[in-house]
C-alpha cells in the first residue's frame, strides 16, 4: 500500500471516528462519569492517529520510508507489552465495573478496546522516543 | 539457575490453572451456563498447549540449550503483537455482538465476565497457535 492510500485510509477513519464521537455526544449529553472516561480515551486515539498522519505526511514529503527494521521491531515490541497489559486490563476492567456509575456489563468490551488501544500509543511513543527495540 | 527457575514457574503455573479449572468444574456442576463450559473448553485448549511449551523447553534445557535468546525473544514480542491485534478486533467484534446483534435478533448480550473471558481465552490462544506457526516456519528456514 503505497503512502498516499494510507494517508488516505487513516484520514477516513480519523474522520469516521470523529463523526461517531459527534453524534455520540449530541444524543448522549448530558455524559455521566464512564461516558465521559470513554470520550477522553476516545479523543486520545484520534489525536495519536492525527500525529501518525502528520509521520506519514512528513515521509512522504521527504521521502524517506515509512517502515524500516527499527520501526518494525518496537512496533513488535509495543504490541507484546500492550497485550500483556490488555489482560491485566480486562480483569482490573470486570473487577470495578458494577461500581462504575453509568456502566452496563455489556460496556465491557468498549472499556478493553479504549483502555488497551491507549496503552499500545502509549508504550509505542515510549519506545520510539527511548529508540529501545532490543 | 535462572532457567530452572522459569521452568519450574511455569510448571507452577500450570497446576495452579489445572485446579483452578477442576475446582471450577466440581463447584459450578448443575448450575453451568453452557457458555461456561465453552471458556473452559478454551482454557483446557490454552493448558494442553503450553504444558506442551513447557515440556518441550525443558527438554531443551536438558540438553543445555538456552530457554530465551535473542530469536525466541524476537517471536514472542511477534507473537504478542498478533495477540494483542487479534484482541483488539474480538473487543470490536463484542461491541458489535452485544450491540447490534443482540438488540436486532434478540440473543442474549454476554455479561462483562464472560466478554472479557472470550478477549483474554481467545488472544492467547492466538498467542499459542502464532508460537506453533513461527516456529514451524524458523524451522523450516
Amino acid at each position: 500500500m503505497d503512502v498516499k492510500t494510507r494517508i488516505a485510509l487513516v484520514s477516513l477513519l480519523t474522520l469516521s471516528v470523529t463523526a461517531a464521537m459527534g453524534i455520540y455526544l449530541k444524543n448522549a449529553w448530558p455524559l455521566e462519569a464512564g461516558e465521559i472516561a470513554c470520550m477522553g480515551i476516545a479523543t486520545m486515539i484520534v489525536l495519536a492517529g492525527l500525529a501518525g498522519l502528520a509521520g506519514m505526511w512528513n515521509s512522504m514529503k521527504t521521502g524517506q520510508p515509512l517502515k524500516d527494521e527499527m520501526t518494525t521491531k518496537i512496533t513488535y515490541k509495543a504490541g507484546y507489552y500492550s497485550w500483556i497489559a490488555t489482560i491485566y486490563i480486562a480483569l482490573a476492567v470486570g473487577w470495578v465495573i458494577d461500581d462504575i456509575p453509568g456502566m452496563a456489563p455489556r460496556h465491557g468490551s468498549t472499556a478493553v478496546l479504549l483502555l488497551s488501544a491507549l496503552t499500545f500509543f502509549i508504550v509505542l511513543g515510549v519506545l520510539r522516543i527511548r529508540g529501545d527495540f532490543e | 539457575m535462572k532457567d530452572n527457575f522459569k521452568i519450574m514457574l511455569g510448571v507452577s503455573v500450570l497446576g495452579l490453572v489445572l485446579l483452578g479449572l477442576v475446582l471450577f468444574l466440581i463447584g459450578g456442576r448443575g448450575g453451568m451456563k453452557s457458555f461456561m463450559l465453552v471458556e473452559s473448553g478454551l482454557v483446557l485448549i490454552l493448558l494442553m498447549g503450553f504444558t506442551y511449551v513447557v515440556v518441550e523447553k525443558s527438554r531443551e534445557h536438558k540438553k543445555g540449550l538456552p530457554i530465551e535468546d535473542e530469536l525466541s525473544k524476537k517471536l514472542a514480542y511477534q507473537m504478542g503483537t498478533y495477540a494483542y491485534y487479534s484482541a483488539i478486533w474480538i473487543s470490536v467484534g463484542l461491541i458489535w455482538y452485544n450491540g447490534f446483534i443482540c438488540d436486532n435478533l434478540g440473543t442474549t448480550p454476554l455479561d462483562a465476565g464472560e466478554s472479557l473471558g472470550v478477549v483474554i481465552l481467545l488472544s492467547g490462544i492466538i498467542y499459542l497457535g502464532m508460537y506453533f506457526i513461527l516456529r514451524g516456519r524458523v524451522g523450516s528456514t
